[in-house]
């Protein structure tokens, strides 16, 4: 961002101002997409080098009501005040908000299961505009799916206003020729305001109290200070030798503040005045702290740019474990050999790099919420008489042998280039074994508590990365290049601490379905879908009629009756009997599916043709299942008065007996089965861009020294065979449970327009 | 000289950051340190109560949910959505409210071990006139934790028995369910301990306010009830019959509680948080004095009368009410012309913007009439019957906590969905029916004893003194064994109608599915559509539905637990 060759020079450097237009899925929801500008300017002289810049960024989200809008001012200061003392800083302050109440939890199932057309009895208008289906409204106990979801959507406010400051500052001291040392210090503060306005039309205000709002207000401060020593000499020339001793504190503090209020006597104002509310609903604080401090050494030597030595040594404390297990040890080695330096391999011309790596090492994570290993109460209002009081009882299930989780990596990799690195292709293979691996584990309830972090058990994460970039062309008017890279990565369950095989974990995405769907087996790839396996339908075929007209299944076929607590019939869905007791219980449960890609990558080529650019970008990904939540809960088709997915018209009826679809009630409500696991595997073509370069000598005149108009089209296309919206999906943090689809925002495609000015 | 600054500044700013501690600070919660004296540890003990108010145990399932279907009541409609899984009987192991019952009532047997331990620990140092009041507390604490116990046994069948907080860290794997005659020995052992270390409410000079806790009267009551369901089904133990009559006997003569003299005054109390402890021997309160759910409840909502939605706002009225009364049950009540009870418990109208409108109207001449519930029971014509009686086999609401009669405007929440209305789990009336069903037991036939108890229950209930005898309401004298047992258990559903009861008496007589089954073939003759309202009597399997299933979640996890038969 600097010329130091020119004194104080004020230089306006970029500007990048770009006017799209996005389409989606659903027909109501076309509307303009993001807008981005960006200004940069910088100067300085020897001593005194800065640089300034500027970003706006706005959007209009895929779904009514929604938008996001993002400012960046960023300042860089360098500053030599002595010979031997420098000064470097920067700040970066961020703006960002956003509105929209997104398609998450029941939301985009609510839009999916309402009824699409008026019918006889309401027209269709009726229907747009009215909060509740009027059919619906008189025939049965309201619940949330009987409301309109866009007025839902258009009447409730959802607001996240986000500001972060952040500051860094360094000062170097050259103490000798040989030594220097660095202190620096990092200061992040963010407050982040989430304000949410029920108004009335929406579900929460019509069957709760009238408009609703709440509002909370987080503020962030964390600061890290780094002390560090360093030596740096190159002795008799070949021998390259680094070593620093350091030292690191950090520090965080959240503190929140929520207040809600109810039954407003007017929607108007929104959540901007929680005294209107008549009634004050809650009032609640927090402050939360956690701290940690590091020491570490790290040495580097070098022999002749021809073999590296790295060894470092860290000693972490974290103040979330108990007293006995602050403190976690984590070395790491690495050697490189460059063999492209060797004398052997100088003169072959057409090698311009190879490189051998190899390392090991250790690193610790300590993320984990605060006073897990604390006996605290957690406190709940209890009304007695007409007096509310404030009780106690305990808040979870402490855990002092809580520890740090350490990651063991082994990798070897070979940087290999040739023909001046026009051709680079790279090679890692890994093996990342973390052991003591930090989990929140399901306890069984007679322990009073559904989970407890533990160190649950070991995973080995292992695989390769294989990344080629090549400039096929490289014409003064014609340039090629081409990057591609592909993973091939496993992450397997080794070993678990309780002993046991398994371990279950369950998505928990709505409240009806409790039951577990996810299973880690040791010895298998993490992220195994688990239920019963489909079977198709059950047919008269499988049934023996008796003259009195009642049916009993034939010999042989398995038996669903019991599980599904009522007497099977033709067109109930069939599971395989997995332990062949010709009965359908739990037990059959097994692994239907796994998240986890064999191999994933992208590949982009970029072309420049007579100050013609165009460039594409492909995504790829193949082996992973995606369990498609979604689509099983909006084909719950014995709910007779919903919109359902279009396959629920190959239902198995008597007339049509398919062997696909179980009939409207023919199915066991909350299971999974593997009719919803699907393949997840695509294709994406990801970006496709357009530009022209104006040649410089028109536009010197006009003061801009590069102008480039282009087009852009994000998401084009997927080719897949996922049914959903996104097969790019997983919804849940959770390295057991990868794959999951409910409610997933969809991706939207994007046509930019842009123009690009240097100046 | 630049230099030496220099390396001061190095010094100074290394020393500065060493300074920092790994202590973890808690700011917003505290710890049992904080416990020292009885008040405090009271707010600890509240907390094992206010573990009873919540939706997997009394605020929801255990109070309503749960308790249908019987011969009584059952939900609203004809499909399965949502809670009416629960509530046909058509729900599997995986149900997410058998998994919610069963993880409340073990978080609050948590409590209530902790309780007891951290007294243990604590009031050592508790002030010396806290003693008599810790005592008392940790009576509180036993009662609580033997009540929890005994919805465990009756409800799930084979249960864990944990005993104290340490193991909680028992590995899931290694937890095995207790023989259910160890969990009755454990609740008998914790019960009798609170009926020998707690006053009677009314003569209760230690706590400063006894209001909705418990107290010796309750402790006898339940002890009493327990024993009664250890003499029926599944563990059939006869002997404890004896045992039952024993403590409803001490109960009863003591003369510390009685009936109210006016049943509805059950209600209004129920209604607007009053306290009065002369029937009611444990009672959970409700009570938030915002709109805020917290510790509001949803009586007189699920369970309450219907307010079509969009209708009554600014107000609690049953937006959610779900709860159906089975028309059969009001049509085979006994003498239902004379029982001030029948009309007293159901509701054939429901709110609108109107207000209250009958359920089914008809223009007769011109003029829009109420048809009541009354008028389709004893109609004859029948071409106006079967559209009436269809409509009554849908919509007929338990009356006992109408929020529009019984709240007063002042307690109304602002909320739709939650209610102030507080539950009776143990009334005099009950224990006084189980005295005279625990004394026809014991010695084949009733007794005097016997009689009078279900008398001052009838007499009360017809709307009479019931010390006074009464022709009109006194049960027929000279009944033998099975025709007085029939007259109890009659007597039971009437005067505990929708209270929360029905099933788990049903279950401890052996006739839980019998009795659904049938009822569903009884709702025939009230008209032909009205089965297709009650689910339940497909889906109800003799064997199975006398216990709730051991949630699937827990069985994947603890592997030795063994799932209740048929399930």
């Amino acid at each position: 961002m600097t010329r130091p060759d020119s004194r104080t020079d004020i230089r306006l450097w970029m500007i990048i101002i770009m006017c799209p237009v996005s389409t989606g899925r659903k027909r109501l929801s076309v509307r303009p997409g993001p807008r981005t500008m960006i200004s940069v300017s910088g100067g300085g002289n020897k001593e005194t080098q800065y640089a300034l810049s500027f970003s706006h960024f706005d959007e209009d989200g895929l779904f009514t009501n929604s938008s996001y809008v993002k400012n960046t001012v960023r300042m860089k200061l360098n500053q030599q005040i002595f010979k031997w003392l420098s000064f470097s800083g920067t700040v970066t302050y961020a703006a960002t908000g956003s509105t929209g109440i997104g398609t998450g939890g029941s939301t985009l199932s609510n839009i999916l299961m309402y009824r699409p057309v008026g019918g006889l009895l309401t027209s269709d208008y009726q229907l747009r505009y009215n909060p509740v289906d009027p059919i619906l409204d008189q025939i049965s106990s309201t619940s949330t799916t009987y409301y309109n979801p866009l007025i839902n959507a258009e009447n409730t406010d959802q607001e996240r206003l986000t500001d972060q400051l952040n500051a860094y500052g360094s000062l170097n001291f050259r103490l000798a020729k040989y030594l220097s040392f660095r202190t620096s210090g990092n200061y992040v503060l963010s407050t982040d305001r989430n304000d949410r306005f029920y108004r009335n039309g929406t579900s929460t205000a019509d069957r709760g109290s009238g408009p609703y709002g709440y509002s909370r207000t987080t503020r962030t401060r964390r600061y890290t200070v780094t002390n560090q020593l360093t030596f740096n000499r190159t002795f008799d020339k070949i021998h390259k030798v680094n070593a620093i001793l350091g030292h690191e504190t950090s520090n965080t503090l959240t503190q929140w503040l929520y207040g809600e209020s109810r039954d407003f006597p007017l929607d108007n104002l929104g959540v901007d005045n929680l005294g209107l509310g008549a009634v004050p609903g809650s009032v609640n604080s927090s402050k939360t702290e956690s701290s940690r401090l590091s020491f570490f050494a790290r040495a580097f030597y070098s022999y002749d740019e021809r073999y590296m030595l790295t060894a470092t040594i860290r000693a972490d404390a974290s103040s979330v474990f108990s007293e006995k297990n602050k403190w976690g040890w984590f070395p790491s080695f690495a050697a490189a050999w460059n063999m492209a330096n060797e004398p052997w391999l100088k003169d072959v011309g057409w090698i311009s790099n190879m490189k051998l790596r190899a390392s090991w090492g250790i690193v610790g994570n300590d993320r984990i919420t605060n006073y897990l290993s604390l006996d605290l109460y957690g406190y709940y209002k209890y009304g007695v008489g007409e007096e509310q009081v404030t009780v106690f009882s305990p808040a979870h299930l402490a855990n002092k042998d809580l520890k740090w989780e350490a990651s063991m990596t082994t990798d070897i990799g070979l940087d290999l280039g040739f023909f001046d690195n026009r051709l680079n292709i790279t090679v890692d293979a890994f093996i990342k074994d973390s052991k003591d691996l930090l989990l929140l584990q399901d306890l069984s309830f007679v322990s009073g508590f559904e989970s407890q972090w533990q160190n649950i058990g070991k995973i080995r994460n292992k695989g390769i990365e294989l990344s080629i970039n090549s400039v096929n062309f490289n014409r003064r008017n014609f340039f090629w290049s081409t990057d591609f890279n592909i993973s091939f990565i496993e992450n397997t369950l080794v070993a678990l601490q309780s002993g046991r095989d398994y371990m279950l974990a369950h998505t928990g995405f709505n409240s009806s379905f409790s039951e577990y769907d996810y299973i880690a087996i040791v010895g298998q790839p993490l992220g195994n879908m688990y239920g019963y396996v489909f079977d198709g339908v059950y047919q008269s075929s499988d049934f023996e009629m008796y003259g009195d007209g009642t049916m009993h299944l034939k010999k042989g076929v398995v038996d669903i009756s019991d599980h599904a607590g009522k007497a099977v019939q033709p067109g109930f869905v069939k599971y395989k009997d997995m332990n062949g007791d010709n009965v359908i219980t739990p037990e059959d449960r097994t692994v239907i599916g796994n998240g986890q890609p064999d191999w994933y990558g992208g590949i982009t080529n970029t072309f420049n043709f007579y100050g013609v650019d165009f460039s594409f970008m492909f995504q790829f990904s193949y082996g992973n299942d995606i369990y498609n939540a979604q689509r099983m809960y909006t084909t719950q088709s014995d709910l007779t008065t919903l919109n359902m997915l279009d396959e629920v018209r190959y239902r198995w009826t008597s007339s049509e007996a398919t062997n696909l679809v179980p009939s409207a009630t023919g199915y066991v409500r909350n299971d999974v089965y593997s009719r919803f696991i699907e393949d997840g595997s695509f294709l994406r073509l990801k970006n496709v861009t357009l530009g022209y370069t104006l040649p410089s000598k028109w536009m010197r005149k006009v003061y801009v020294s590069r102008m480039r108009l282009y087009a852009s089209v994000q998401n084009l296309f997927c080719l897949t065979r996922y049914s959903g919206y996104d097969p790019e999906v997983s919804m849940l943090k959770s390295a057991l449970m990868p794959g999951f689809d409910y409610g997933a925002y969809p991706k939207s495609r994007v046509f930019t327009f842009g123009i690009e000015l240097n100046f | 000289m630049d230099k030496i600054t220099g390396y001061i500044a190095v010094v100074f700013m290394s020393a500065a950051v060493t300074a920092c501690s790994l202590d973890e600070k808690v700011y917003t919660q505290i710890d049992e340190s904080y416990v020292t004296d009885a008040e405090m540890a009271e707010s600890v003990l509240l907390g094992v109560y206010r573990d009873l108010n919540v939706d997997g145990i009394y605020r929801w399932n255990l109070s309503m949910m749960f308790n249908l279907p019987t011969d009584e009541a059952k939900i609203e409609g004809s499909s399965l959505v949502a809670e009416r899984l629960e509530g046909c009987n058509a729900y599997s192991a995986s149900s997410s409210h058998v998994q919610k019952t069963w993880a409340a009532l073990y978080k609050a047997v948590y409590d209530a071990n902790y309780f007891l331990e951290m007294m243990e620990r604590r009031s050592p140092d508790f002030p010396e006139e806290d003693t008599a009041l810790c005592d008392i507390y940790v009576a509180e604490a036993r009662f609580l934790r033997g009540l929890l116990y005994f919805e465990l046994v009756r409800w799930f069948g084979h249960v864990p028995l944990v005993t104290s907080t340490a193991e909680s860290y028992l590995p899931s794997d290694q937890i095995e369910q207790a023989d259910p005659v160890k969990v009755y020995e454990f609740i008998e052992k914790d019960l009798q301990y609170a009926v020998d270390n707690l006053p009677y409410a009314s003569q209760d000079d230690v706590r400063p306010d006894n209001k909705f806790r418990v107290s010796k009267g309750g402790a006898l009551g339940l002890l009493a009830k327990v024993y009664a369901t250890w003499a029926g089904y599944p563990l059939q133990d006869g002997a404890k019959w004896e045992l039952a009559a024993e403590i409803a006997g001490l109960l009863v003569t003591s003369g510390q509680h009685s009936l109210l003299p006016d049943f509805e005054q059950l209600w209004r109390n129920s209604g607007s948080n009053a306290w009065d402890p002369t029937e009611s021997l444990f009672e959970l309160s409700f009570w938030s004095p915002l709109s805020t759910n917290k510790s509001s409840g949803r009586f007189g909502n699920w369970n309450g009368v219907r307010a079509v939605a969009g209708g009554l706002s600014g107000g609690n009225h049953g937006h959610n009410a779900w709860y159906r009364i089975c028309p059969t049950f009001l049509t085979g009540w006994k003498d239902w012309q004379n029982d001030r009870r029948w009309a007293l418990s159901y509701a054939d109208y429901q709110y609108t913007k109107e207000g209250k409108v009958n359920m089914v109207q008809k223009t007769i001449d011109g003029v829009l009439t109420d048809i009541t519930f009354r008028m389709a029971f004893e109609a004859t014509d029948p071409d106006y019957n079967d559209s009436w009686r269809t409509l009554y086999s849908l919509h007929l609401f338990p009356r006992k906590w109408d929020t529009e009669i019984y709240v007063p405007e002042d307690k109304q929440l602002i909320d739709n969905n939650y209610t102030n209305v507080n539950w009776y789990i143990l009334r005099y009336a009950d224990v006084l029916l189980l005295y005279a069903e625990a004394l026809n037991e014991v010695n084949r036939g009733p007794t005097p004893e016997a009689y009078e108890a279900v008398n001052m229950v009838r007499r009360r209930g017809y709307g009479l003194d019931f010390s006074s005898p009464s022709m009109a309401a006194d049960l027929q004298a000279g009944m033998d064994y099975e025709t007085f047992r029939q007259a109890v258990r009659d007597e039971r559903s009437y005067e505990l109608a929708f209270e929360g009861h029905r099933r788990q008496d049903l279950v401890r007589w052996g006739i839980y599915c019998d009795t659904v089954i049938e009822t569903y073939q009884n709702l025939t003759d009230w008209c032909d559509t009205a089965p297709d309202y009650y689910l339940g009597g497909l889906y109800t399997k003799k064997g199975k539905n006398e216990l709730l299933p051991i949630p699937q979640r827990e069985k994947d996890l603890c592997i030795k637990f063994k799932q209740n038969p048929e399930w």
